[in-house]
C-alpha cells in the first residue's frame, strides 16, 4: 500500500544530527487566520499519486495568484511522492503573509523541528500515522514553536483520537488513503461529532463553491483544482464570495445580529475620538460570546504600540486594522494579521513597501478616520495585488454594483440607526447581498418551487467540477472544433459597412453547425448532462435554433431529448421542427390558448417537465435566463464567442473595436460576445431588443420593470399588478417578456447599452445583408445589423456585431413582411 | 377560527386536516364565492389562490383556471377583498393565500403582508419562493402576524430541510415531485421517508399536497396531519355546466374527504 511505503522512505530520511536549538516561535497563527466560514486554504503541491503530474508553474506564480482569496497556504514539501521542496515554504513567505502549512507526513519530532527550521508557521499531523499519546505530545511540540497543528482523520475512530489529543484544528480528509477514492459526505459526517469549539477544514475532491457551502466547515483545502486550472487565480475566486466585515460594533445584540446575518469580521474600534468607540473590556465581553466562525478585529489610529499589544490581547482580537497614518515599519512584526487601511481620494495612495496580510482601502477624508460613509471609485482597484478589503460608504444597495471582487468588503456608518449603533436589518441586507452568488449586482436568485432547488444545487456543483476538470475541457474544445467548426470566422463585411458608413466585422456565429450560437452552449450543457448521469434531456425553444442545437446533440450523445415549443413558434418555425424531428427528438406542442404560444410558455412547460421527472431528466436552458445557475453556466459556454472575436480583432486591427453590438432576446449571444471585453471600458457594449411593431415590443430592459420571472429577478413587461404580459417581435427568439438577470444589472449599471429596432427595420436590414454580402442573416441578428446602420458610423469608427445565426428559417416571415 | 387551533382540534381528534384550493375568479367572481361556501361544510382549511399568468408550479388545470381568471379581469385587489367578507357570521374556516412571487414583489412583501393581516388571512403560501429568496417577505410575515407557510420537497436535502424548517410557520407544506400517488414507487418512499425527517425536526403540522382525488390516497398517508387538494375540485367546475349543478357534485365529492382517519406511521401495515 503507497501510505506505507511512503511512512518507510521517510523513516529513512529523518533529518539526523541537524541542530534545531536556535529556532524562533513562528509568528503566523493559522488559527487566527482559519476563525469564520468558508476560508480557502491553497495547496502547492506539484505531483499526487492519484492525479499524477499537476503543472510546472512557478511557486512565486502561484504564491502571489493564491494571496488574493487564500487565508492559508499549504505546501506538500514530499519529494519522493508529491515532486516537492521544502524550500519552497521560504519562497511563499517572501511573496506573502499568509500562514503557511506544512504538508508531509510526520512520523517523527524532528520533522516537527524540522519543519519550523524550513519556515512553516503550521504542520500536518496525520492521525492515521500516529498513536494517540504521539499526536498529543507532538501537538505539544509543535505548540511550543508557536505551530499550529492541522490533525487530519478519516475516520470516526481517528476523530476520537484527535479530540483525544485536544487538537484545535482538525481536517477531514475526504479522500481514503487506502483506495484513493473521495467522498464529500465524509465531512458531513465526522463534522458532527467534533465540538463547535475546534476548527474543522475538509480537504480533498472540493472543486466549487457549491461544494463549500454544502460542507459549511471554517475552511476547505483546495489543491488539485487549482494547480490544474489555467488561471489560479480566477480559479480561486470562482470558490469564494467576498467576505463580511461589519465595522464600528459596539453592542452585543448587533454583533450577535452581524453572526447571524453571516458576517465574518466583527470590528471594534479602539480609537478614543471616534464616535464608535468601544472600551477594551465591553469588547472583550462581546468578543467572548461570539463563536469562531467569526473574526474579530480591532481598529487602531496611531496608538501605541504597547497599547495595541495590550489591548489586543485583552480582547482576543484575531486582526488587527491600522486606520492612521502608521509607517510600514510600525505595520511589521506583529503576531497578528494585520490590515493596513489607506483612504482613496482621486488616486490610489502609495503602498508599497507595507507588508501587510490585506490592504483595506477607504473613501473618508483627511480629518477624519473611518466610518465617514465616503465613497471614492472603486475601479481604481482593478488590478491591485494582494488583499483587499474595500470600504467606504457601503451599504446593501451598493454592496452588489461593484466593479472588483475584493477579498472582503467592510461595512460601518451605512448599516447605522446612530454612529455605533447598527440597523439589524440592513446588516443581514447587507452580508446577504454582499455573499450571494447567485445574483448579478441585485438581479437573479433562485425562484422556482423547492422540488427543484436541490437539482440547482446539483447542477451547480457539477458545473463547478466540469469547469475544473481538464479533461472536460479538453472534450468541450474538441466537439467544438470539430463537430461544431470553431473558431467561427470573423469577416470584416465591407459592402455593408458602406452602408453603415463605418467599418463593420461580423462574428460568423451562423456559420456554426445548427446555424447558431446555441450550439455552443448545447455541447457544454450535454457533457455537464452526461456527467450528471441524465439520461433524458428537455429544453425550451423560441425561433427552433436552440431546439434544433439540443436535437443534435441529443442523437450525438444517444440522449432521449423532448422539446417544448409554443404552436404559434410551430407554425412560423417549421423547419426547425423538421429538423429536430429528423434528428430524433420529440417536439412538444404547448398551447395556452387556442393557437397560442411562444417562448415563456415552452419555458414554463419545460420547467414543469423538470419539476415532475428531476430525478432522471436534465433542463438544457437555451439562454442566459432563469434561476442560478442558469445565467452563468450558458454564459460560460457562450463566451468563447467574445473570446475569439476580442483575439480576432486585435489581430486584424491590432486595436479593440469602438462598439460591440448583439441582439437581445433573453441575452446568450450578447452576453457570450459582451464577455471578454467587459473589461475593456472603450468599449461600448450594445444590446439591440425588438422595437416590434412599435406599439407591442419585446423590449424588456427599455420597456419593462423589475419583476421576478421564470426563476429569476430581473427586467420584466409586466402589466401594472404583476401579470406577464405577451412580448411581440417578428423575430421569434426575441418574442420574450423577460431578459437574462445579467444583462438587467449591465443596463442598470450602465455598463452596457440597450436600445430597440422595430420589426420593419429588421426586415430590411435582413435584405439589406443578403443582397450587399451574399449572407442571409437570422432575423434576430437583423436587430443588431438594423442598429448599427443606425449608428452613424464615422469612417475611423470600429464596430463588432455578433451575427448570431442564419436566416434560411425566417424566409417565410420575410416573404410575408411588406 | 384560528389555523393553529383548528390543526390542533383535527389532531386532537384524530383526523386528516382537509385545505381545499381554489383559484380567485375561475370561471368568475361571484360562483367563487359559491363554490367557497360548497366546500366549508368539508374543509378545516381554505387555500384562495390569486391568479398569476405564468403559474409555474401549477398543472394544466389550474393554469387554465388562472388564464380563465384573468380574462375575466380578476385583480389582485379583488381577492384581498373577497378573502376579508370569509369571516363569522358567514364563513368560519381559516383562510390561507396562495399566489406567485411576481405579485407579492410588485405590491411590495411589507404592504402585501399587511394587506393579508387586515383582510385576516392568516397565511401565505408562495411556491416560488424557496426559503432563500423569503428574508423580506419572512420579516414582513411575522410583523403581520401572518404564517409564511414554508414548502418542502422529497427531494430536499437534510441540510435545506434544517433551514427550512427553521423558517417554517403555521404547517409545514410537503410537495409530491411525481403527480399523483402510487405510481412512482421510488417517490412514495422519498416522501415517506422525508415525513420522518420533518417529524424529528419540526413539531409543526404537516400538511401534503398530491394531486389527491380519491379518500383512499388521502387515507394511505401516514403519520401526517392533513393533506390539500386542488385540482380535483377544479376539474369539477367545468364552465358550461349549470352552476348549480357544478356545486351540487362539488359538495357531494368533498363530503367523502371530511373528517378522514389519520394514520400513525409507526402502526400496522407501515410497509405494506
Amino acid at each position: 500500500m503507497i501510505l506505507d511505503q511512503i511512512v518507510a522512505h521517510k523513516r529513512t530520511e529523518l533529518p539526523r544530527g541537524t541542530d534545531f536549538t536556535r529556532l524562533k516561535p513562528a509568528a503566523r497563527s493559522l488559527r487566527a487566520h482559519l476563525r469564520g466560514r468558508h476560508h480557502l486554504i491553497a495547496e502547492i503541491k506539484r505531483r499526487s499519486p492519484s492525479a499524477g503530474e499537476l503543472g510546472a508553474r512557478s511557486v512565486r506564480e502561484l504564491a502571489m495568484a493564491y494571496d488574493r482569496y487564500a487565508s492559508a497556504i499549504s505546501v506538500v514539501t514530499d519529494r519522493r511522492f508529491f515532486g516537492g521542496d521544502p524550500a519552497d515554504i521560504r519562497r511563499v513567505k517572501t511573496v506573502t503573509m499568509l500562514p503557511v502549512l506544512r504538508k508531509d507526513f510526520i512520523i517523527d519530532e524532528t520533522q516537527i523541528l524540522e519543519s519550523r527550521a524550513l519556515g512553516a508557521d503550521a504542520v500536518l499531523l496525520i492521525a492515521a500515522l500516529l498513536s494517540a499519546a504521539d499526536l498529543r505530545r507532538f501537538i505539544g511540540i509543535a505548540a511550543g514553536l508557536g505551530m499550529d497543528s492541522l490533525v487530519e482523520v478519516h475516520t470516526e475512530a481517528e476523530v476520537e483520537k484527535a479530540l483525544a489529543a485536544d487538537s484545535a484544528i482538525i481536517g477531514i480528509n475526504n479522500r481514503d488513503l487506502c483506495d484513493f477514492r473521495v467522498d464529500l459526505e465524509t465531512t458531513l459526517r465526522l463534522k458532527a461529532l467534533i465540538p463547535a469549539d475546534r476548527l474543522v477544514v475538509s480537504e480533498s475532491g472540493i472543486a466549487s463553491l457549491a461544494d463549500i457551502i454544502r460542507l459549511d466547515t471554517h475552511a476547505v483545502l483546495v489543491g488539485t483544482a487549482l494547480m490544474r486550472a489555467a488561471d489560479p487565480a480566477e480559479q480561486l475566486a470562482a470558490l469564494r464570495r467576498p467576505r463580511v466585515k461589519v465595522c464600528g460594533v459596539t453592542r452585543a445584540e448587533d454583533a450577535a445580529a452581524a453572526v447571524a446575518a453571516g458576517a465574518d469580521y466583527i470590528g471594534f474600534n479602539f480609537h478614543p475620538g471616534s464616535p464608535r468607540y468601544i472600551e477594551p473590556e465591553c469588547a472583550a465581553a462581546i468578543a467572548r460570546g461570539l463563536p469562531n466562525t467569526v473574526a474579530t478585529a480591532g481598529v487602531f489610529v496611531d496608538a501605541p504600540r504597547r497599547a495595541v499589544r495590550r489591548i489586543a490581547t485583552e480582547v482576543g482580537l484575531d486582526v488587527l486594522q491600522f486606520h492612521g497614518c502608521e509607517s510600514a515599519a510600525f505595520c511589521r512584526g506583529w503576531e497578528w494579521p494585520v490590515i493596513k487601511a489607506f483612504r482613496v481620494g482621486e488616486s490610489l495612495p502609495e503602498t508599497d513597501g507595507y507588508r501587510v496580510f490585506a490592504r483595506l482601502y477607504d473613501g473618508g477624508d483627511g480629518a477624519r478616520f473611518g466610518g465617514t460613509g465616503r465613497s471614492f471609485d472603486h475601479r481604481l482597484l482593478a488590478g491591485v495585488p494582494g488583499k483587499v478589503f474595500l470600504a467606504g460608504g457601503l451599504g446593501p444597495d451598493t454592496v452588489t454594483d461593484l466593479p472588483v471582487d475584493p477579498f472582503a468588503v467592510d461595512a460601518c456608518s451605512g448599516l447605522e440607526t446612530a454612529p455605533g449603533i447598527k440597523d439589524t436589518i440592513a446588516v443581514e441586507q447587507f452580508a446577504r447581498a454582499a455573499k450571494d452568488r447567485t445574483r448579478f449586482g441585485r438581479f437573479g436568485g433562485r425562484f422556482v418551487p423547492e422540488t427543484l432547488m436541490a437539482a440547482l444545487d446539483e447542477l451547480e456543483a457539477a458545473w463547478g467540477h466540469a469547469l475544473a476538470d481538464p479533461s472536460f475541457k479538453a472534450e468541450l474544445a474538441r466537439l467544438l472544433a470539430d463537430y461544431a467548426g470553431r473558431p467561427t470566422p470573423l469577416y470584416l463585411a465591407r459592402n455593408f459597412s458602406a452602408a453603415a458608413g463605418g467599418k463593420v466585422y461580423l462574428k460568423r456565429e451562423d456559420l456554426l453547425h445548427g446555424g447558431a450560437h446555441k450550439t455552443n452552449n448545447v455541447l457544454g450543457q450535454m457533457l455537464l448532462a452526461r456527467r450528471m448521469g441524465k439520461t433524458r434531456v428537455v429544453a425550451e425553444t423560441g425561433a427552433g435554433q436552440h431546439g434544433v442545437a439540443v436535437a443534435m446533440a441529443g442523437a450525438l450523445f444517444r440522449l432521449s431529448v423532448e422539446v417544448y415549443m409554443g404552436v404559434e413558434d410551430m407554425a412560423r418555425q417549421r423547419v426547425n421542427v423538421e429538423r429536430m424531428r429528423l434528428c430524433g427528438a420529440t417536439v412538444q406542442p404547448v398551447e395556452t390558448a387556442p393557437g397560442c404560444g411562444t417562448l415563456k410558455d415552452a419555458v414554463s412547460e419545460a420547467l414543469r417537465d423538470w419539476t415532475t421527472n428531476v430525478r432522471t431528466t436534465y433542463y438544457l436552458l437555451g439562454s442566459v435566463a432563469g434561476p442560478y445557475p442558469y445565467p452563468a453556466v450558458v454564459r460560460d459556454f457562450q463566451k468563447v464567442i467574445g473570446r475569439e472575436a476580442r483575439e480576432q480583432i486585435l489581430a486584424v486591427e491590432g486595436r479593440l473595436p469602438d462598439a460591440v453590438v448583439a441582439c437581445v432576446g433573453g441575452g446568450s449571444n450578447a452576453i457570450g460576445i459582451f464577455d471578454a471585453f467587459l473589461g475593456d471600458a472603450g468599449v461600448r457594449l450594445v444590446g439591440v431588443e425588438a422595437g416590434g411593431d412599435g406599439v407591442r415590443h419585446g423590449a424588456s430592459l427599455g420597456g419593462g420593470r423589475e419583476g421576478i420571472f421564470q426563476g429569476a429577478r430581473t427586467m420584466v413587461l409586466q402589466d401594472a399588478d404583476g401579470q406577464i404580459e405577451e412580448a411581440h417581435s417578428v423575430s421569434a427568439g426575441l418574442d420574450y417578456p423577460g431578459v437574462g438577470p445579467q444583462h438587467a444589472h449591465l443596463h442598470r449599471t450602465g455598463r452596457a447599452d440597450y436600445v430597440t429596432a422595430t420589426d420593419a427595420e429588421a426586415v430590411a436590414a435582413f435584405r439589406l445583408l443578403a443582397r450587399a454580402e451574399g449572407i442571409i442573416p437570422a432575423l434576430e441578428s437583423a436587430h443588431a445589423l438594423a442598429h448599427v446602420l443606425k449608428m452613424n458610423l464615422g469612417s475611423g469608427d470600429l464596430v463588432v456585431l455578433n451575427l448570431s445565426g442564419r436566416g434560411d428559417k425566417d424566409l417565410a416571415t420575410v416573404e410575408a413582411q411588406p | 377560527m384560528n389555523l393553529t387551533q383548528r390543526l390542533h382540534d383535527c389532531h386532537r381528534t384524530g383526523r386528516l386536516a382537509f385545505m381545499a384550493h381554489v383559484y380567485a375568479g375561475y370561471p368568475d367572481a361571484a360562483f367563487t364565492r359559491r363554490l367557497i361556501d360548497a366546500l366549508a361544510p368539508a374543509v378545516d382549511i381554505l387555500e384562495l389562490g390569486i391568479p398569476y399568468s405564468d403559474p409555474l408550479a401549477d398543472g394544466p388545470v389550474f393554469q387554465a383556471a388562472c388564464r380563465r381568471a384573468l380574462e375575466n379581469g380578476v385583480r389582485p385587489a379583488d381577492v384581498f377583498h373577497l378573502a376579508a367578507r370569509l369571516k363569522p357570521p358567514g364563513f368560519h374556516r381559516p383562510v390561507v393565500l396562495t399566489t406567485y412571487a411576481n405579485l407579492v414583489f410588485q405590491t411590495g412583501p411589507a404592504d402585501f403582508a399587511a394587506r393579508l393581516a387586515l383582510a385576516g388571512v392568516q397565511g401565505l403560501i408562495v411556491p416560488d419562493l424557496p426559503v432563500d429568496e423569503c428574508g423580506e417577505l419572512h420579516r414582513a410575515c411575522v410583523g403581520a402576524g401572518v404564517h409564511l407557510i414554508q414548502l418542502v420537497a422529497p427531494t430536499t436535502p437534510p441540510a435545506r430541510l434544517e433551514r427550512i424548517l427553521a423558517a417554517a410557520s403555521g404547517f409545514v407544506y410537503l410537495v409530491s415531485v411525481a403527480g399523483v400517488t402510487g405510481t412512482d414507487q421510488d417517490a412514495d418512499t422519498a416522501l415517506r421517508e422525508q415525513v420522518a425527517r420533518i417529524r424529528m425536526r419540526s413539531d409543526l403540522p404537516l400538511l401534503v399536497g398530491f394531486g389527491i382525488s380519491r379518500p383512499e390516497q388521502a387515507m394511505a398517508l401516514q403519520d401526517v396531519d392533513g393533506f390539500i387538494m386542488g385540482s380535483a375540485i377544479a376539474r369539477r367546475v367545468e364552465p358550461g355546466r349549470p352552476a348549480d349543478e357544478v356545486l351540487a357534485d362539488v359538495a357531494t365529492f368533498v363530503r367523502q374527504f371530511r373528517g378522514l382517519p389519520q394514520r400513525s406511521g409507526r402502526g400496522n401495515g407501515g410497509e405494506a
